[in-house]
């Protein structure tokens, strides 16, 4: 089944790169929820079936959890958000989306050089697993960076995440699975406060750009100081 | 063992003291001042305690932290006044810089390759809390501030606790021969360092509290002396001449540390008593309170005579054992050890004469002579608490004294003890000498005998008043302008105007400023904030750029963990 699973990583690719130049907010949840998806699919059709047989309830049951909250729990939570906040648009981003699909595309082949050079053949299960995984997270740190609009700051940190997860059933942790629900426990806590969170700063600032923030800190205040 | 109880004893002694004197000083202070002040006493007392007898590295970084900020509390019991607020904020940072190095030192530890590098860490971190120069501008700030029966446990107990330090990280390997060379002639540049300009930065000081700040420099210099030359001797491999150098300077040190505590706890308190009667420091215008508190202008006396080191009082011995280790030195043969024993010696000479003048300046300007103020006229003695703690620590030093005989053949094998008895004798026969003395005025001049009522240094001037006599700034002044090259003190001459049949009032104020503070530490600060300023370039106020600084600071990590 690995063919299938190098397929898979592809695909993830392709959306990483698609999400560093979509504007349109709904298109972008819909693209990290197909990655959450991904994500559940991924442990199973790494699995060795030839050798190791079918694979027990855990992996199911992991592989499910991770495809339910990230595939359909956390985008419906980031939508509900979006309309409530009424943004459906990432107007002025700090960096252009044909920019960004550049700097992803970039990001993509550094992370083949990267694992390239890391040489931990041993225990990963295909070797598309590591890169995509690098530029899965590569790609949302910098959607975090590049963007003003804090739903997709946090579609940033869950595309992030998907990344972690990638890295996680590629390279087969001995008890990765596990470690990987405690992960998953966080980042679902997180982004139910993040999107509390935008609703707040959105019913203060009536906005949901970042921006704004900046305004909060003592910098300016700092800065007016040192004038004098 | 025998080094534990040596420390426990001053805490104990100077701790039980202060807290006596303490009852009375704050007597009058607001009731809801007190708990503060009790708590951060015996919580200062408890980590000292910790301290000494911590088992292990970490439980003593622990206590000592705790030391410090305790008496942190201490120090800003009157947190009302500015100048304690920021004598506070400078011990706290002289502790926490201090803690930094020991914890860097502790590290170094670990590696016996790095004895030096931890040498000299230590050597900062106790450095602070013992005030090596240019560490010790803490005390002079702090103290002041401190209330005294606080500044009496610091002086006394506390900062010597740093030698404490020092012997615990450092005695057991000193094994290490060849570093014992440069640590122990670090111990002498730095208590030659501390001795010298202790005592001279002391002399011109108005500020009676100050004084004995700088003075404490000038002893904790005296302690390093000693020790640096014990472990230069002991890094010698020269036979029976330099183990008795080594013994008799590592005795004379130690004995030292238990005089200064006593007599410099004391002398704090004698400064409390002063300044809660007479609601001043300064002493420009104390003067004339031996007549009105005879028995802390005895006590103070007593007590300044014995920290200048003046046979027969106990200071005198601990000294002694150090010059005759440095006598021997001299005569070892040995180049090093020669130049050492010289270079000790000349100190101890010079800081022994001029402690002498600054104590007969702080006793003089402050007891002898008329009251140059109202307050100090109006001064009455202090209720007995007050100066029974200072009689105990007073007596408690004149047991030092077959004390110090008692150390010395018990522990130093007997190495001395011939030059210790002969010191004894001679102290024991001045002790006669004043008692005759005594006596056949008493013979001459019986009580009862009509006493001339008069005032002090009434030279046949028709109405003698107090700005005839030498104030304190006037006293010291021909050795304050000696030693101007080192002291910069600051004078301002307030010239008289009119015409000069009938000037008015002219007046010249010296201020001798610790120059460690003016010279070395706040061009080191202002260059460091200068240099961090840069990093407000980084602090955009972006949210973005701060992440993506993570972000970079993360890759490249990363990046170099994977390629080393």
């Amino acid at each position: 089944m690995t063919s299938t699973a190098e397929i898979l990583l592809a695909l993830f690719l392709l959306t990483n790169i698609v999400l560093a130049g979509t504007g349109r907010l709904r298109q972008a949840i819909r693209l990290v929820a197909v990655q959450g998806w991904m994500v559940g699919l991924l442990p199973i059709l790494l699995w060795n079936w030839t050798d190791a047989g079918a694979p027990g309830f855990r992996v199911w049951a992991v592989a499910f959890v991770n495809g339910a909250v990230k595939g359909v729990a956390l985008p419906i939570l980031l939508r509900y958000a979006a309309d409530r906040a009424k943004a459906n648009f990432e107007l002025e981003p700090l960096v252009g989306f044909r920019l960004s699909q550049v700097i992803a595309f970039a990001i993509a082949s550094a992370s083949f050089a990267i694992g390239k050079a890391l040489h931990i053949h041993e225990t990963v299960a295909s070797e598309l697993a590591i890169p995509v995984a690098f530029t899965t997270m590569g790609t949302g740190l910098f959607l975090i960076c590049a963007r003003r609009k804090a739903i997709t700051q946090v579609l940033g940190f869950l595309a992030f995440e998907n990344g972690i997860a990638v890295f996680g059933s590629g390279i087969l942790l001995e008890y990765g699975l596990v470690v990987e629900l405690g992960i998953l426990l966080d980042v679902f806590v997180l982004v139910f406060v993040l999107g509390i969170a935008i609703y707040q700063i959105n019913r203060t600032f009536s906005s949901i750009d970042t921006d704004k923030l900046n305004a909060l800190g003592d910098v300016h205040l700092m800065h007016r100081h040192q004038s004098n | 063992m025998q080094t534990k109880l040596l420390f426990t004893l001053p805490i104990a002694a100077v701790g039980a003291a202060a807290a006596l004197h303490a009852t009375a000083y704050l007597h009058g202070e607001a009731k809801n001042h007190l708990p503060r002040f009790w708590a951060f006493f015996l919580a200062t007392l408890a980590s000292m305690l910790a301290v000494v007898y911590a088992p292990g590295k970490i439980s003593f970084l622990l206590a000592w932290e705790a030391m410090g900020l305790s008496s942190a509390g201490l120090v800003a019991f009157e947190n009302t006044e500015k100048t304690v607020r920021r004598a506070t904020w400078i011990y706290l940072l002289a502790c926490h810089a201090g803690a930094c190095a020991l914890m860097l030192a502790g590290v170094f530890l670990n590696s016996p390759d790095a004895f030096l590098a931890a040498f000299f860490c230590a050597i900062v971190g106790f450095g602070l809390k013992i005030g090596f120069p240019p560490f010790h501008v803490w005390l002079p700030e702090a103290h002041p501030a401190a209330p005294a029966p606080a500044s009496a446990v610091m002086s006394g107990a506390m900062i010597p606790l740093g030698f404490y330090g020092l012997l615990n990280f450092f005695w057991p390997v000193s094994t290490v021969v060849p570093y014992n060379t440069t640590a122990g002639l670090t111990l002498i540049a730095l208590g030659v360092a501390g001795a010298i300009g202790g005592i001279l930065f002391a002399l011109p000081q108005v500020n009676l509290k100050k004084l004995l700040a700088f003075s404490s420099v000038e002893n904790m210099g005296v302690i390093a002396m000693g020790l640096g030359l014990a472990l230069v001797a002991n890094s010698r491999d020269g036979g029976s001449l330099f183990s008795e150098i080594y013994v008799l300077s590592f005795t004379g040190a130690l004995v030292h540390v238990m005089n200064h505590a006593l007599l410099k706890g004391a002398l704090f308190l004698g400064a409390g008593s002063i300044l809660r009667q007479t609601g001043t420091l300064d002493q420009d215008r104390l003067g004339g309170l031996m007549k009105r508190m005879p028995f802390t202008g005895t006590l103070f006396t007593l007590n300044a005579l014995g920290l200048a080191g003046l046979p027969p009082l106990n200071g005198f011995l601990g000294e002694l054992l150090i010059y005759t280790a440095g006598f021997l030195a001299v005569r070892s043969g040995s180049p090093l050890l020669v130049a050492a024993g010289f270079t000790v010696l000349a100190a101890l000479a010079f800081t022994g004469g001029l402690a002498a003048a600054a104590y007969c300046k702080a006793i003089g300007a402050t007891f002898l002579g008329e009251p140059r103020s109202k307050a100090a006229a109006d001064a009455i003695e202090t209720p007995k608490r007050m100066w029974i703690a200072q009689l105990a620590l007073f007596l408690g030093s004149v047991a030092m004294i077959p004390g110090t005989i008692f150390i010395v053949h018990k522990f130093a094998n007997g190495i001395g003890e011939a030059t210790l008895l002969t010191a004894a004798t001679i102290g024991g026969a001045l002790v006669l000498m004043t008692a005759a003395l005594v006596g056949l005025r008493r013979f001459l001049c019986p009580r009862g005998a009509v006493k001339p009522q008069c005032p002090t240094w009434d030279c046949g001037y028709h109405e003698p008043t107090a700005r005839m006599a030498y104030t304190a700034t006037a006293f010291t002044q021909p050795l304050a302008d000696l030693f101007a090259f080192a002291l910069r003190p600051r004078k301002h001459l307030i010239p008289f105007k009119g015409h000069p049949a009938a000037p008015t009032d002219a007046a010249l104020v010296t201020e001798t400023d610790d120059r460690a503070l003016a010279g070395f530490w706040r061009p080191l600060f202002t260059f460091f904030a200068r240099a961090f300023q840069r990093a407000h370039l980084l602090q955009s106020g972006s949210l973005h750029l701060y992440i993506l600084l993570i972000l970079i600071t993360v890759v490249v990590l990363l990046v170099a963990a994977f390629a080393s």
